[in-house]
């Protein structure tokens, strides 16, 4: 489909190439009954672990052969873009697959019975003749995680935007990690703050992402409750209300794991942390990826400087993008947080990652590979200059020893 | 009553009717908002970096492209302007 319109006389055409691309990131979620369905068409006891296969493998790989769109929108027509409402629908169409599937995954994982009931009787799931091993339920959990941490991201678009339906439908994708809490620390604590040191979300020159983690989890569930728990003291009432948003968001999750948990029982509910986990790590991930190292300048007022494109990595491999609207134009993305995924632009002055969001999550893995890509790509975006990176405190003096004569070189140059 | 605007995401406080959500009830002068109050769209902008509406024509990010929601609450109050 072709957008045009009339500017000063001169028409501007633009055609969206990834138009009905975005639908494959609304058939992800069905990953589950995808799992099923290769089994009891192979028998292959593997397939249980296609989850992390696909995430790990086939997307970097295609990002790898696909290449590069560097494709925008041009200005004229952003609008325009924005106000086409087939775009938000591939987005709506994801949540109701969402629960679908992970109901089918949880289904699956209690063994084929549903409120005691066995319609396929004595532990046989339809298709598989034999009982789930707990390696096999495991594979299952961990694809189920694989479509969770996608969610969070399909939650991350809707929750950015202004409509009142799209914050309630970004709760609901946040229900099956119990990660509810975000859409408000993402949108009120993360924007503002990121690529700072008081950024528990912003990942900093030197740090690795397994001390990250628990740095991120923690410090943005309490920058969320004290967030909402100030809004409520303006309010003049207790935070512990169904209207704080934190709360209405978790009761999602109450709602989801209950019934779960009473329909599918109990033994259900290591699977379900295993795949919640592994959801909030993948998100955790790429939050690690996004600003590595990056660091807003303070002026003399006080204030940071404004964010703008040199602050968050990107990349342009298609695979990855159209898997995660656009998430990877984060440039864009930061510089306009309530502009749709279609219209979100490369800016060519953005630093940009070697490859996708896919495949540099593998490379965070070991810490040593993550510094061998990464540092010096930092290093370069500040011209050599440490001092100018969100330097981790637990590295700074090695950083300072490895690079500082770098620093001194440009200044002698300099001057 | 006075309208501001947020330069990024043309979200407006109507000093009128406040933002009761936020904690600014009704007729609450948007000087006696915090100046470090974020936004509630955006969240990259501040108390101080609003403009009055009236002041307001282009996006400090974007230049021209203004959102399609701004435009069509504009033509909105346009047209209950001209019906009252």
């Amino acid at each position: 489909m072709t957008l045009s319109t009339t500017v000063d006389g001169r028409t501007v055409q633009w055609t969206d190439r990834k138009r009905y691309l975005w639908l494959i990131g609304a058939i992800v979620p069905l990953i589950p009954l995808v799992i099923w369905g290769a089994v009891a068409a192979t028998g292959w006891h593997v397939w249980w672990y296609f989850g992390p296969f696909f995430l790990f493998v086939v997307v970097p790989l295609v990002d790898l052969v696909a290449g590069l769109d560097p494709n925008n929108p041009p200005d004229e027509l952003i609008e325009s873009l924005e106000e086409d409402r087939y775009y938000r629908w591939v987005t709506y169409a994801f949540i109701p697959l969402q629960l679908a599937g992970f109901l089918w995954g949880c289904f699956l994982l209690g063994d084929g019975t549903i409120f005691g009931w066995d319609p396929f009787s004595a532990s046989v799931l339809p298709g598989i003749a034999e009982p789930l091993t707990w390696y096999d339920k495991l594979g299952l959990a961990t694809g189920m995680g694989m479509v969770a941490g996608i969610g969070i991201n399909t939650a991350h678009e809707l929750g950015h935007k202004k409509e009142e339906h799209e914050r309630w439908f970004a709760r609901v994708a946040l229900a099956q990690t119990f990660y509810g809490h975000f859409y408000i620390e993402h949108n009120r604590g993360h924007h503002v703050r990121v690529a700072t040191p008081e950024d528990p979300a912003s990942s900093r020159l030197g740090e690795n992402v397994w001390e990250f983690m628990p740095r991120t989890v923690v410090g943005s569930l309490r920058s969320a409750w004290e967030l909402e728990k100030k809004r409520f003291g303006r309010l003049g009432k207790s935070p512990l209300s169904l209207k704080n948003d934190l709360v209405n968001a978790w009761m999602f999750s109450v709602l989801l794991w209950g019934l779960a948990l009473a329909a599918f029982g109990w033994q259900i509910l290591p699977y379900l942390l295993v795949q919640a986990v592994l959801g909030i790590w993948l998100l955790e991930s790429v939050n690690f990826l996004e600003h590595y190292g990056m660091k807003r300048q303070k002026l003399e007022s006080g204030r940071y400087e404004r964010v703008n494109p040199s602050h968050s990595w990107n990349s342009n491999n298609i695979g990855t993008n159209v898997l995660l609207y656009h998430l990877q134009r984060h440039s864009d993305h930061h510089a306009n947080p309530t502009r749709r995924y279609q219209a979100l632009r490369d800016f060519k002055e953005a630093p940009v990652l070697p490859t996708g969001y896919a495949g540099m999550i593998v490379a965070t893995w070991i810490p040593a590979v993550w510094r061998r890509v990464m540092d010096e790509r930092v290093l370069a975006h500040y011209d050599g200059d440490v001092e100018r990176a969100n330097l981790h405190p637990r590295m700074a003096e090695t950083y300072r020893a490895r690079y500082g004569d770098r620093r001194r070189g440009q200044h002698e140059a300099a001057a | 009553m006075a309208r501001f605007i947020c330069p990024n995401c043309e979200y407006v406080y109507d000093e009128a009717v406040g933002d009761p959500r936020e904690g600014w009830p009704a007729g609450t002068a948007f000087s006696a908002v915090d100046p470090d109050w974020t936004c509630p769209d955006c969240g990259v902008r501040e108390q101080v970096d609003f403009v009055p509406e009236a002041e307001f024509t282009h996006n400090d990010q974007d230049g021209d492209i203004i959102s399609a929601e701004t435009r069509a609450a504009r033509a909105r109050q346009a047209e209950q302007g001209a019906q009252q």
